[in-house]
């Protein structure tokens, strides 16, 4: 089997050798077994269940979160000229909706925004397919414990079930052996063949430098560019912060070219920043967390948090995305004393207030009072009750697991409805504590003076690979003798005349 | 600041007989009755619906602003326009010329992955015709569209034509967003996509008057549709039961609207369509009184006209006699 999967590694993507782990993941899925696939990012999970799709008949059905990254997928599968590859989510208008929903099976490869699995139409559907594989991405989703959580997420074992229970693939780039058994739990107590692969990455070298404030962290930041000279990656927790310091690095350095890129702007526009990013006319990038999934860039060398996330998963995902080439490369952490306070703020902000729950629940008893027992939208909710996005997920989140909410339905039971609520202040509780917990660790990685290589893993794997070049400022490395290799110059054409002619080959 | 030049300029024969959002929806290419004849009344329909896009909010934060004198604007001379022609075909136009462009240039190179400039699936099916159709004439259509977009980008200001061909994507090569022209060449964002409008209807126009010297541009223009496209659906539906002769208060009753909502689609007819069905509502030699009238007080507001007119006319009658003056200018 070993060779058939590499044959079609080859003929699909052009590739010689597997990353790690992919070979190993490939051969427990064409047994049909369950399985459940730990790898960092930048492996290529996506090899997993798209070669599967390419060679064997039946259809492979993905559910993913990240609606961008689905479309990012479906247009490069097609561009590469598999064409038999639809995404069904809330980006398609109702026509394309109705088009792929009535000719499932002319596609292998299927990817469903969870949100679109608790539409009895298509589940009723899929059921008429031959699912050869059902793959659960991100499936930290499912689990409270993991970075984020889905409540459409906790339906899937019932899915799949209704499905015929195919076999499944759970895939994710982080998971703490508790997010894992949580994953193998909630998706129905599967018994599932595990691959787990380490996080860490021999030929990333972390540095940490402390600066009093905000021009002491552009001058070094600034400084920092004009030493490497390299394709980088700068993150930022606000928008605005990206697009100021996006706009201060292009007067200082205006022979790097550099662009912003968050949620906030078009798609079409994200899209084309990021290719300009992979095509090279882009040499730095300042962003939000929104940037980087599905960006297979090999050559990143440089990655910059001018400020730190909330927990050392989303930290070890971002970083990751340097050196994919397998060369040097760096990670370089800019904080000053006062910025602990954003995201303490932004973890009460994600957590609902006592008094807010009361009146969403009494607000929803008196919906099912006078018989709409349809969960109300966010929107609807939000003219009632003062109450932010994702502590509404949080609450729905919940509400799921304790029965109260099933199928976008209400279920009014006296006693369930009381348990919860005096619940509920506990799960807070636990949730922010938790979450602080999470902050704690980074902080502390932050100001440790032992080998940040183990730190930074110590809560992910047992033992963490040697640094194949520098390891960390604390073991003594430095910038200093950093040798630069110059990144070729970009086609820059002179002005509209010569770019018209190159596009054209005039 | 390009915007607000043209919202100082539509500011100026509107004075102060409508509010500033009649700009907005004048832009913006609102297809009701009032907007269009607000674009006839106001000689303004060059401007019709050159700008889809553009976002209420910022509109009326800047109009407010410009209005009470906040702001000092640079008047930034307006480019070519002509909203009312090609409104309905712009987007087609750009789309499939930016795609076929992504095409040919990758096409010279034999790469075959690059993920498409534009997601509407029917100006992808129009493009992949195209590729199917022409397979071996491809490298004919390249140095045809570059002989013609090279001719027609030189009669343009060097900066419009640097921002039409910095937007293009081709072979290793991505084209900038908005934001990153507006950088590039020192214009404000909001502005960016009113220049490629500007471009797009210079070509329509060049490419729809000279067909015989852009035979390959010229295959791009989507063909409009035969019926009239201005007057809108609705007053259509009216037209057809005026001309199967009902009355105003049967169309009215028939189709569940106001009486006044149907004089608004007669006025709208008129405006656009001329005298036709008008004799049934004003008589020439009314209207020419209230013409004359207008003409006199250099105005079109109504309540002038009515009042000066000892109120001899109602408003419909008025509305009636201006649509019929703006078709007589037309004809002349």
């Amino acid at each position: 089997m070993k060779t058939d999967l590499q044959q079609a590694l080859l003929k699909y993507y052009g590739y010689e050798q597997f990353r790690t782990g992919q070979l190993e993941i490939l051969e427990s899925v064409m047994q049909n077994r369950h399985t459940l696939g730990v790898l960092p990012t930048g492996t290529g999970k996506s090899v997993c269940y798209q070669l599967p799709a390419f060679m064997r008949s039946g259809q492979v059905i993905v559910v993913s979160p990240l609606l961008s990254l689905m479309e990012d997928q479906v247009k490069q599968l097609r561009a590469k000229g598999f064409k038999r590859v639809a995404a069904l989510n809330s980006f398609l208008n109702y026509e394309d909706k109705q088009q792929v929903t009535r000719n499932l099976a002319s596609y292998d490869l299927l990817y469903v925004s969870p949100e679109m699995l608790q539409n009895d139409y298509l589940i009723s559907r899929l059921m008429q397919l031959k699912i050869q594989l059902f793959v659960v991405d991100e499936a930290h989703c499912i689990s409270q414990w993991g970075k984020e959580f889905r409540t459409d997420y906790l339906r899937l074992a019932e899915v799949i079930r209704t499905l015929g229970s195919p076999p499944v693939l759970a895939l994710t780039g982080t998971a703490t052996p508790e997010v894992q058994t949580d994953i193998q739990h909630l998706l129905g107590d599967l018994e599932m063949e595990k691959h787990i692969y380490p996080m860490d990455r021999p030929n990333i070298a972390y540095f940490v430098q402390e600066v009093q404030d905000q021009q002491e962290k552009n001058e070094t930041m600034l400084a920092l560019l004009r030493k490497m000279q390299a394709p980088t990656i700068i993150y930022f927790s606000s928008r605005n912060m990206a697009e100021s310091v996006a706009a201060l690095i292009r007067i200082n350095m205006p022979d790097m070219a550099c662009a912003y890129y968050h949620g906030g702007m078009e798609n079409e526009d994200r899209i084309l920043i990021q290719q300009q990013f992979l095509a090279g006319q882009l040499q730095i990038i300042c962003c939000t967390s929104a940037f980087g999934m599905g960006v297979d860039k090999e050559d990143v060398r440089l990655i910059i948090h001018y400020h730190l996330p909330n927990d050392k998963e989303s930290f070890i995902q971002e970083v990751g995305r340097a050196g994919r080439d397998g060369k040097e490369s760096v990670s370089v952490v800019l904080y000053s004393p006062g910025d602990w306070q954003i995201p303490v703020h932004l973890i009460e902000q994600d957590l609902p207030e006592q008094s807010s729950i009361q009146q969403l629940m009494r607000h929803l008893y008196q919906r099912v009072q006078a018989g709409m027992t349809d969960l109300p939208a966010y929107e609807l909710i939000v003219q009632h009750i003062p109450i932010g996005e994702t502590q509404w997920r949080f609450l729905l989140y919940q509400m799921e697991k304790h029965d109260i909410v099933k199928g976008n339905q209400l279920q009014y039971n006296a006693q369930t409805w009381k348990d919860f609520l005096e619940q509920i202040e506990n799960l807070v509780g636990e949730r922010k504590k938790h979450k602080l917990v999470q902050l704690q660790r980074m902080k502390e990685w932050i100001y440790t003076d032992t080998c940040r290589r183990r730190i930074l893993f110590a809560h992910f794997q047992r033992t963490v690979r040697p640094a194949s070049g520098r390891c960390c400022d604390n073991c003594g490395d430095t910038l200093k003798d950093w040798e630069t290799v110059p990144v070729s110059a970009q086609h820059d054409a002179a002005g509209w005349r010569e770019q018209l002619r190159f596009l054209l080959q005039q | 600041m390009l915007l607000a030049s043209i919202i100082l300029h539509a500011v100026q024969p509107i004075r102060n007989e409508r509010s500033t959002a009649s700009i907005y929806h004048l832009l913006q290419g609102k297809r009701s009755a009032q907007t269009l004849q607000d674009a006839h009344m106001y000689g303004l329909t060059n401007l019709f619906g050159i700008y889809p896009k553009l976002s209420r909010d910022l509109f009326d934060k800047l109009a407010a602003d410009l209005l009470e004198n906040k702001i000092q604007v640079n008047k930034t001379p307006i480019p070519y326009f002509n909203g009312m022609a090609y409104q309905s075909q712009t987007d087609a136009f750009l789309y499939r010329l930016l795609l076929l462009l992504q095409m040919l240039s990758n096409q010279a190179h034999g790469e075959k992955r690059y993920i498409p400039v534009t997601d509407q699936g029917q100006v992808q099916y129009w493009v992949k015709q195209l590729y199917r159709q022409e397979l071996t004439q491809l490298g004919n259509w390249r140095s045809s569209l570059y002989e013609e977009l090279y001719g027609l980008l030189e009669n343009l200001p060097e900066e419009q034509a640097g921002l039409f061909v910095d937007r293009i994507s081709g072979y290793q090569h991505i084209g900038l967003t908005a934001a990153q022209l507006a950088v590039k060449y020192d214009l404000q964002e909001i502005d960016v996509p009113l220049y490629q409008t500007s471009t797009i209807h210079y070509f329509l126009n060049q490419v729809s008057a000279n067909k015989a010297l852009f035979p390959y541009l010229g295959t791009l223009i989507e063909q409009p549709k035969q019926q009239s496209n201005t007057i809108t659906s609705t007053a259509h539906k009216t037209r057809m039961m005026l001309e199967r002769g009902l009355t105003l208060d049967q169309i009215a009753a028939a189709r569940g609207l106001s009486e006044n909502t149907i004089k608004d689609h007669i006025v709208e007819m008129t405006w656009l369509e001329g005298r036709r069905l008008a004799s049934r509502f004003i008589g020439e030699a009314d209207a020419a009184v209230i013409m004359d009238c207008a003409e006199k007080t250099d105005t079109n507001k109504l309540k002038h006209i009515h009042a000066a007119l000892n109120g001899k006319y109602n408003y419909f009658q008025i509305r009636m006699a201006l649509a019929l003056r703006n078709e007589q200018e037309v004809e002349a």
